[in-house]
This record gives C-alpha cells, structure tokens and sequence, in this order.
C-alpha cells in the first residue's frame, strides 16, 4: 500500500471568513507538492487544517486511514508530520530533549534518523532550544518532526526569514526527505523553492485553488507575479 | 527568641510547608494547563473527610486510605474533564475561575452533609505526640510536613527531567501547538497534570489533619492562602512556591501569637497586597514586555 | 473539544435560533423613536415598577410571594451592581457577597442598634460600599483577573472575620436583630406594613434605572471599550482606569445598599449568611441571564430565586444547583461570560449617516504636524530604532515601508506611546509627545489603526462611532471631510449606518474586511490631525482599496496628515506624496515614490527579499 496523503473537499472557516475553500489534492509517497500563495491565501489555514490544529470540514486520509476524526495529536500519532510556521520548538528544553520527546515507534519501514538527517543539530544537544539561531531552531523543528517516525511530512514555509545558504541546506533536507519516500506537503510563499523541489504546485488564492501545475513550469512565475500584486 | 522560635517559627514553618505544597501542586497543574484550580483547598480536605466517612463506616483503616486515594484520583479527573480541559490555555481566565469555583461550592456542600460542618478529630494519620528536637517542643506530623514539601518538590524535579511524561508536558506547557504537532495529546498532559497535583493534594490533607481539627468548610481558604504562596513565589516556580509558603506560614502564625486569632486572615490579606504592590510576579517570576 | 449538547436540543435550535433572530429584527425594524422608548431606562424601570407593585398589591405585602418578591428585588440590586464591574468592566470580581454584608451590617448596626431611620441608614450603606469598592478598584489595573479575583476572595474572608471579631459593635456570632424602620432618629417604628416592601420596589427600579442610564452614557461605553479592547480604546483617547475604579465603586456600592435592604426585609442579620457562597450566588445570577447586557440581572436573578426555592426543602442542594449550574454555563459559553453586551447608540451613527458630502481642493502641503527627532528604542540588547528622524506636514501623505524586522511597528508603537523613546524627541502639534500615554497622544488629534483591527467584538457598529464621536475637536472643515470620509469607508465595507439591521450589529459577528473599515472609519470619526495606516490594504481587494486610496485623499485634501505603512508597494506608489524606508531600524532612503526603484541599497534590502 502506498503511503499517500489525500486530502478531499478541505474547508476552513474563522469566525465568518473563509479561510480555505473546498481544497483537493494527493500527495503520493516519494512526491513533494507545494501550496503557493500570497500572505492571507489560506496556507497555513489549509495545514492547520489538514493537521488537526484548526477546525476544518472534508476527508483527510494518510495510508489509507482516515483521520479527519482524530484530534491533531491523533494525526501525528497515526503518522501526519507537521512542521509548523514559526517552528514552535520547545524554548526550555534542551536539543536532545526535543527530539527524545518527540520520538514515536515507526508503524512502517520509512525510517529517517533526525540526527542523520541533520547532523548539524550534534554539536547543540545541550544547548536549550531557545537559545539556538533562527536557522538552527528550523532544523530541529524539521528533526522533532521525523522523530515521530512520520508517513508524511507537512512543512510550513520552512524557508521563511533564512539567509540564502540555509534556504538552499533546507531544500537539500526536503530533497533527502521526499527520496526517502515520505509524501511531502509544503507551503511557500517563494516559487524557487517550489522549483529546486521540482514540485507539484497548487497556487491559492482568498482560500481557492486558482491553479494546478508543475513548480518548473514556465508561465508559473508571470502567474503568481500578478497574483501578488493585485 | 525561644519563644518566638517555639511559638511562632517552628509552627509557622510547619503551617508554611503545607501552604508550600498546595503552591506547588498549583504550580504543577499551571505550567501545563494555565489553570488554577479554585477548588484545591476543597480536595485537600476531601482526603481526611473520606477517610473519616470510611472508617466511621466501619472500615479498616487501611482500605479506608486506598478507597479515599481512588476517590480523590476519581473527583480529580471528573473535575479536569469537566471544569479544566475546556479552558486549557484558553486565555479566557474568568471561564476558569468560575468552573472551578463552582466544583469548589459542590465539594464543599458535599463535605457539609456528613459532619455538618463541625471541625473533627483525625486520629488516622501521623502521630501529633509531642516531642523534643534540639530543645523545643515539637510532633513528628509536624516534622513531617517539611519533609513532605522537600520529598514532593524532588520526586516532582525528577519527574519533569527524567521521565518521558514529564518532559511531555513540560513540552506542552511551553508550546501547546507545537506539542500537539508532535503527537502529545492535551487530554493526556492535562490528565497527568492533574493526577499529580491530585497526589499532592493527598499527602497535604494527612498533613493538615494530622496538624490541626480537620475543617471541611476551610477549603477556600486553603485555596487563598496557597495562592498568596504562589504570588510571593512566582507564578509557575516550584522554588518560589517552596519559599512563599513557608513565609506565608511564619507570617501567619506570627500573627495567631501576636495578635487575636481573628485577625490572622487579615494579615495574610496584607501579604498579599504588600506583594503586588513591591513585586507583582513574585521573587522567582518574571516580569513579561507587553506585546501590541 | 468543546462540551456539546446532547442529541435532541439539536433539533430545537434552528429553531431556537430562528425565534431569537426574528424577535431581533422585529425589534431593529420598529421605528426609532419607538426603540428610543423602549430602549430608555426610564421606561423599563418604570415598568418594573409597576409591574413590582402590581404583583405586592395582588399576593398582600406580608404574604409569602410577597417575601419572594421582595427578596428577588433586594437580591436584584446586587447582581445590577456585580454586572456593572464584571460585565460593563470585564472585571471579574469574587468580593460582591463582602459588599453585601459590609451594608448589611452597616444598616443593621445604625438601624437597629442606634435607631437610625431607613432614608439614613441606607445612604451610608451605600456609601460605604462605593468607599471599600473604590479602594479594590483602585490596584485592579495592575493585577490582572486571577489577582483580582484572590484579592476579592480574600476580602470575602477578611470581612467575615471582621464581622466576628468585632462582637461589641456587630453582635459577633449572635447577630443584630431588631432591624426595623422608624419614624425618625430614636423615633417609633412604622406602622405600616406596605412601608419596607414599597422601599425596596422603589430602591431596585432606581437600581435599574442607575445600571441601565450607566450603560448608555458615553462613560459606560467607554467602560465596555476597555474592556473588550483596551488598547483599542486608548486609541480613541480613552482612559481605562477611571473606567474600571468606578465601575467597582458603583457595584460594590450597589452590593452594599442590597445588602442594606437585605437587613430591612429578614429584620436580623447574622455571619452566617455570609459567605463566598453569596459572592458565587451573585456571580451566577449575572452569568446566567448574560455578563454585560441590560436586562440581563433582570432574568438572572428571577431564575436564580425562583428556582431553588423549590428545592428549599433538601438542605445543601441548593448549593449544589449553583455550582453545578456554574460549571454548566462555564462549559456553554467558551468564548468567556460576557453576552448581548451592546447598546444602542443612535445619536452618533445619525451624525455619520447625515455627513454632507464633501467635495475635496487640491492637495496642498502646509505646516509641519509632527516632528521626529533622532528617535531611538531598545529592548534589553536589541536596537528596536538606531536614530529615526522624520518630519510630516498637514495634508501630506507619507507612505513607510521597509523588510520584515525594520522597525516599521515599533516606530508606530513608540509614536503611539505603547513604548517609551529610549532617546530622542517627537513633537505632535509643537508639543512633545514622546514617553506619553496612549490615550492622551490620541487625545491630541493623533488616530491610528491595527495591522489586526482592534475594534470592540461586545460594541455594536453604532457605538463604535458615538466612541470616536464622544472625543472631537478642531477645524470643522477638516473634521466635515473625516465625517464624509468615515461614512464612505462604512458603505465600502458594506456596513450602511443608515441601515438600522447593520448599525446594532455587533463587532463579534462582523468579517475581518468589514472590521478594518469600522475601525478606519471609527478612527477618522473622531477628526484627527495626524491618521497612522498600519497595513490597512492587507486583504482587501483591487476596489476595495481603490476606495481607500480616495477617501484618504480626499482627508489629506483637508488637512489630515497620514502615515501609511504598507507591504502593498502599487498603492503606496499611487496614493503617498513621499516613501520612507526603513530598514535595520533606520531610515534607508527619502523620495518621491517615482524614484524609489532607483536606488540600488533600497533594491537590495527590500526588494531583493520576495
């Protein structure tokens, strides 16, 4: 069996504005696909959404069993990775107590060891967390995350605020992730991001997908200039 | 001095470990829920009640003491489904407040219907004889509750760092989304929390009624004067909890000697404004930079 | 996981909720004198009144309805008074059951120990009251809820002790009997049996009337300003502390003077009916027929004495019902205690909603508004500001922009008085402003908006304005352009003042598009000089901003001088006479708007980052 994400119908609502309207994709295992949108599209709503963390309506499938019943800690218990916006790593608590409190048996073969994945995060293990760079606190987030022993991997503009040398490290590690055979979801407000992945690409816009492609297409980037700008 | 050491400190210091772990079992219960549990005071008082409605039952004692632990793990965990969980780290205090005000009235009328209200005798816990220590007069109940406060605060700093619960929620009371990503259920931290503020509450209450009458009506009181422990100390810090009981005691029971019994509450209510006007997050707090 | 209702009251709440929303819209589409009436507190607590002495004159004053009539008056004044300071003030307050027996036994000590009669007694009660509530009032800004909730919980206990230990002047645990209205001082005692019950009908519609009058005054819609937004509020010059001192003064007074006729109606008082479980009573009473409305005590209390009274025969479950209802209501509503908090407002909105046109000149420069001087902020190590210095004139448009991290925000913030200047000056108006509070910057004409609105979710759109309107000065040109403006910007976001159904609508149930224009509109209502945009285009669409851009140029056409701050570079471009950018908290570059795509350090810093 495969290890796909889908994702049928999803809708959020907050307070009176839709934040996400009736989004449909799959993510198939050993694939990365990206959310692009402008500020206020529906990005995070739609992750959030899909993670547990918002409340949303329509199907979420991981493997072939459904989660939209769980809460979000069920979801990530049952497989769905989540790297949130902002990274949200636990301030008080050392590097190494991150990822040990993270860490889940796997249900399955994929196997990524977060410290192979980001051998950079050694020298820090006992560092607290809240005392790491911007970047640094990026990669634990990103190791925590697979230290759960995930089927898939949702990340939320994982570039956001890093300098250009750590931007290209982290399109590397989401590289290594998705040839490792997660099903990889992301959201980005960047196109290059979405190119170097050579991903799957849904452009959102006030919550609706506007259009579905390929990251290396050629008209994408014309697309979401005017977008952005109107 | 001796007096002062007999009559005041030694009891103060005493009277202040028990305000010391109802601080702490606060501190446990907020880090992870951001909730103060109005209704604490009562269920220390529940502990010796229920072993005094046990007993006067005809149980021994024994089972008496294993039926009240299940009956106060049992209340606890009704009382976390139904007034905390809700409100876990909602933002919306005065939701909290008030559901745990209201478990706090229900447990205190429940309280009232076997003894009326009536101060009792607790014969089933430590032995209050007196004895000598270094020439004053003292009880091994009363040695025992600072041992209680030392041996709750260490079992709880081994707990929070070397078990994978309590780095769970300490993970949970540091970021709840970010806990919650990574597979930690808010219903299980907040059941753990609760748990063990429960357990607390437990060990206080053979405190209390191995000290002095048991009074079941005392419950909020309890409660006020475990959180004047808790503003001295810092909200959150179980060594500022440690520190602001047992002044909260000495001061208290200064006041008993030095002035007319009734006037005790009202010495304490002074602690508490003094401490919000010099040092409103308490001596191990922190003060926070105000976001717009 | 919120608590959900079983099954069946599912089926009922369409229709529940097609009642209720029919009823509201019945009552919006009366016509406005009509509401007016209906709405006035004289009318409703003349109702009251009547209806009060018309149940007295039919069950007989000493009969038993007539007691429980009389107890839900008497109790109804203390819960009027516990809604003014935790539901117009949001304060939550533990302490209204102290009130009422610090009045009880004020009465009951001047009454019925040294023969004071009843139209003395009482004012001292309530005096009193107002004097202890004051005094808790007076720290509650700095303690946050769960500190004044301990405090008021404390005072609860203290006063109980109180009452006990000074045994010579209130009887101690024995109580104070004989409480009985006279003639006079040392005088006889009424004879008549109508006397005391008639009081207390009268005494509670003046309650009514005071609570109610208290709401609709521009101080109660402040008060509910603050306490829905109170950053908000300092931005319409509004001060929260007086706000919130009165509000305890006046509830715990009104608890005092309940507890005063408390004494008058069982004629002996003792300690043990006081107790926090009277302040959790109270609290209940509230809470149940709504946090913050009007008529809100009205049904609470009703309920809350009728109802127990039938269980009065089983000892301690009448408690048991508080706290469990407690916790029930606390589970019903996880969105806080406060509800149908707004009031009408009408006199505002029809100054709006009457706004002549204004048809703008040409846009000129004039004198300088607002001077910055070498503006520095740091926070611990970081250096927030390293040296801004800016100068605006009347009528300008100035467009701010810079990277995330720039000090964008913290300019505004500091401009605001949200933070103090670590060095340097700003001058608004020729006078110096840096270091001063919130709401008195805005007090000196300068207004501003959130990159997230802070408008009022308890306030309706009609009070929103009558707040910008309760503060204005100045040109009148400038401030007819503003009225215009304002009411443009409300039609932009589809909110037509005119529109009785959208006027009452509260800020709750408003969309995110339609609160950015009532703020924008509320804060231009109030006739600014200086008007500070914090990212006012974010989500809005092409016309949508095509509007905004107008209105604001048309207010600068009359004088206003405006700051915009903006990622939106199209519009900044159209719209602004002059871009700053900042970056690394100083300003990069000056210039027209034409140039700014010029300069290669701005190209790098700003644009080059998406």
């Amino acid at each position: 069996m495969t290890i796909d994400l889908v994702v049928e119908n999803l809708s959020v609502h907050y307070g009176g504005v839709r934040a996400v309207s009736d989004l449909s994709v799959t993510v198939h295992a050993g694939t990365c696909t990206a959310l692009l949108g402008a500020n206020g599209a529906g990005k995070t709503s739609a992750l959030r959404g899909i993670g547990g963390l918002t409340k949303a309506s329509g199907r979420v499938t991981l493997a072939g069993e459904r989660l939209d019943h769980l809460p979000a800690s069920g979801r990530a218990g049952a497989g769905l990775g989540h790297v949130l916006e902002g990274r949200h790593v636990f301030p008080g608590l050392t590097v190494a107590e991150n990822i040990e409190v993270a860490r889940r048996r796997a249900r399955h073969e994929l196997k990524a060891d977060p410290l192979e994945l980001l051998p950079e995060l050694r020298p820090h293990l006992d560092r607290p967390a809240g005392g790491l760079s911007g970047g640094q606190q990026q990669m634990l987030a990103i190791a925590r995350a697979v230290a759960g022993g995930p089927q898939a991997v949702m990340l939320d503009e994982p570039t956001n605020g890093l300098s250009p040398k750590l931007v290209n490290r982290t399109i590397d590690i989401i590289a290594d992730l998705r040839d490792a055979g997660f099903a990889v979801l992301l959201v980005e407000q960047r196109l290059e991001v979405a190119q170097a992945l050579e991903a799957d690409v849904l452009v959102l816009r006030h919550g609706a997908t506007k259009h579905r492609g390929f990251g290396t297409d050629a008209d994408l980037p014309d697309l979401l200039h005017s977008m952005y700008l109107s | 001095m001796h007096d002062f050491v007999q009559s005041a400190l030694l009891p103060g210091l005493s009277e202040g470990a028990i305000y010391g772990l109802i601080a702490v079992a606060f501190a446990v219960l907020f880090t992870t829920t951001g909730v103060i549990n109005f209704a604490h005071g009562q269920m220390v008082m529940l502990m010796p009640m229920t072993i005094l409605v046990a007993v006067g039952a005809g149980l021994p004692v024994w089972i008496a003491y294993v039926l009240a632990l299940v009956v106060m793990i049992g209340v606890g965990l009704l009382q976390e489904w139904a007034a905390v969980r809700p409100f876990m780290q909602s933002g919306h205090s005065a939701s909290w407040i008030l559901s745990t005000l209201g478990v706090s009235v229900v447990l205190a009328e429940l309280l009232a219907i076997p003894y009326a209200g009536e101060s009792k005798n607790f014969t089933h816990g430590i032995s209050a004889e007196r004895i000598e220590v270094f020439g004053f007069t003292t009880s091994p109940a009363n040695v025992a509750t600072a041992i209680a406060l030392l041996a709750v605060s260490a079992a709880l700093m081994f707990f929070y760092r070397k078990t994978k619960p309590g780095l769970e929620i300490r993970a949970m009371a540091e970021d709840v989304d970010g806990a919650e990503a990574i597979g930690i259920s808010r219903a299980r931290a907040s059941q753990t929390a609760m748990t063990l503020s429960i357990l607390v509450a437990a060990v206080t209450g053979i405190l209390v009624a191995s000290t002095q009458l048991v009074t079941p009506s005392l419950g909020l009181t309890y409660t006020f004067y475990g959180f004047v422990a808790t503003a001295m100390g810092g909200m959150g810090s179980v060594a500022g909890a440690l520190v602001g009981g047992l002044v909260v005691g000495v001061v208290s029971q200064s006041a008993a000697v030095y002035f007319d019994g009734l006037f005790v509450n009202l010495v304490v209510f002074g602690l508490l404004l003094v401490v919000y006007v010099v040092r409103p997050h308490g001596l191990f707090g922190r003060a926070t930079v105000r976001e717009v | 996981m919120a608590f959900e209702l079983p099954e069946f009251t599912r089926r009922w709440r369409p229709a529940y909720e097609a009642a209720r929303s029919t009823a509201a819209s019945g009552y919006a589409s009366l016509p406005q004198p009509v509401r007016n009436v209906a709405a006035s507190p004289l009318a409703q607590s003349v109702l009251l009144l009547v209806v009060g002495l018309l149940f007295l004159i039919s069950s007989g004053p000493s009969s038993y309805n007539g007691y429980v009539l009389q107890l839900i008056a008497v109790y109804l004044v203390a819960t009027l008074g516990l809604n003014i300071t935790t539901g117009y003030a949001g304060a939550l307050s533990l302490g209204q059951g102290a009130a009422f027996a610090i009045g009880a036994y004020v009465t009951g000590v001047l009454a019925g120990a040294h023969g004071w009669p009843m139209w003395a007694a009482l004012p001292v009660s309530l005096i009193g009251g107002m004097v202890v509530g004051a005094a808790i009032g007076l720290p509650a800004g700095r303690l946050g809820i769960i500190g004044l909730a301990m405090v008021s919980l404390g005072m609860v206990l203290v006063v109980n002790d109180m009452i006990v230990q000074f045994r010579t002047v209130t009887g101690g645990n024995d109580g104070i009997a004989g409480i009985d209205p006279l003639n006079g001082f040392g005088s006889t005692v009424v004879q008549s049996e109508w006397f005391v019950p008639t009081a207390i009908l009268l005494v509670a519609a003046a309650a009514y009337w005071l609570h109610a009058r208290y709401r609709l005054s521009g101080f109660g819609r402040a008060t509910a300003a603050v306490r829905d937004e109170p950053i908000g509020a300092s931005a319409l010059a509004i001060r929260g502390y007086l706000t919130k001192v009165s509000a305890f003064a006046v509830g715990s007074g009104l608890g005092a003077l309940s507890g005063g006729l408390f004494a008058y109606l069982s004629a002996y008082i003792a300690p043990d009916a006081f107790s926090p479980n009277l302040s959790i009573l109270f609290l209940v009473m509230v809470i149940l027929g709504g946090a913050g409305s009007r008529l809100g005590p009205v049904v609470g209390t009703v309920i809350l004495v009728l109802v127990p009274l039938q269980l009065d025969e089983y000892p301690h479950v009448n408690v048991i019902v508080y706290g469990l209802l407690l916790i029930l209501l606390m589970r019903l509503r996880p969105k806080g205690i406060l509800s149908r908090t707004s009031a009408p407002a009408p006199h505002g909105v029809d100054e709006i909603a009457t706004a002549t046109e204004y048809t703008a000149p040409a846009r000129t420069v004039g004198s300088l508004v607002l001077e910055i001087s070498d503006l520095r902020k740091s926070f611990g190590g970081v250096h927030a500001l390293g040296g801004v210095s800016l100068q605006l004139r009347t009528g300008e448009v100035l467009g701010l922009i810079g990277p995330n991290g720039s000090g964008k925000t913290t300019l505004l913030n500091v401009m605001c008085g949200h933070y103090t200047p670590s060095d340097g000056r700003i001058e608004l108006r020729g006078t110096e402003i840096g270091g001063h509070s919130p709401a008195s910057i805005a007090a000196h004409g300068l207004a501003r908006t959130f990159q997230t609105p802070k408008t009022f979710d308890g306030m309706s759109v009609e009070e929103h304005l009558a707040l910008a309107l309760d503060r204005h000065d100045g040109d009148p040109t400038r401030i007819q352009a503003c009225r215009s403006g304002a009411l443009r910007l409300l039609e932009l976001g589809g909110l037509d003042p005119r529109d009785t159904h959208v006027r009452t609508r509260e800020g709750g149930t408003l969309s995110h598009g339609q609160l950015r224009f009532l703020e924008i509109a509320t804060a231009l209502a109030s006739g600014p000089s200086v008007l500070l945009l914090d990212e006012p285009a974010a989500g809005l669409s092409a016309t949508e901003i095509d509007g905004l851009e107008a209105v604001v140029s048309d207010v600068a056409a009359a004088g206003v001088a405006t700051i915009i701050v903006e990622h939106h570079l199209d519009m900044v471009s159209r719209l602004v006479d002059r871009i700053v950018v900042l970056d690394l908290g100083k300003v990069l570059w000056e210039g027209p708007p034409d140039k700014l795509h010029d300069d290669d350090a701005v190209r790098a810093a700003y644009m080059g980052v998406s």
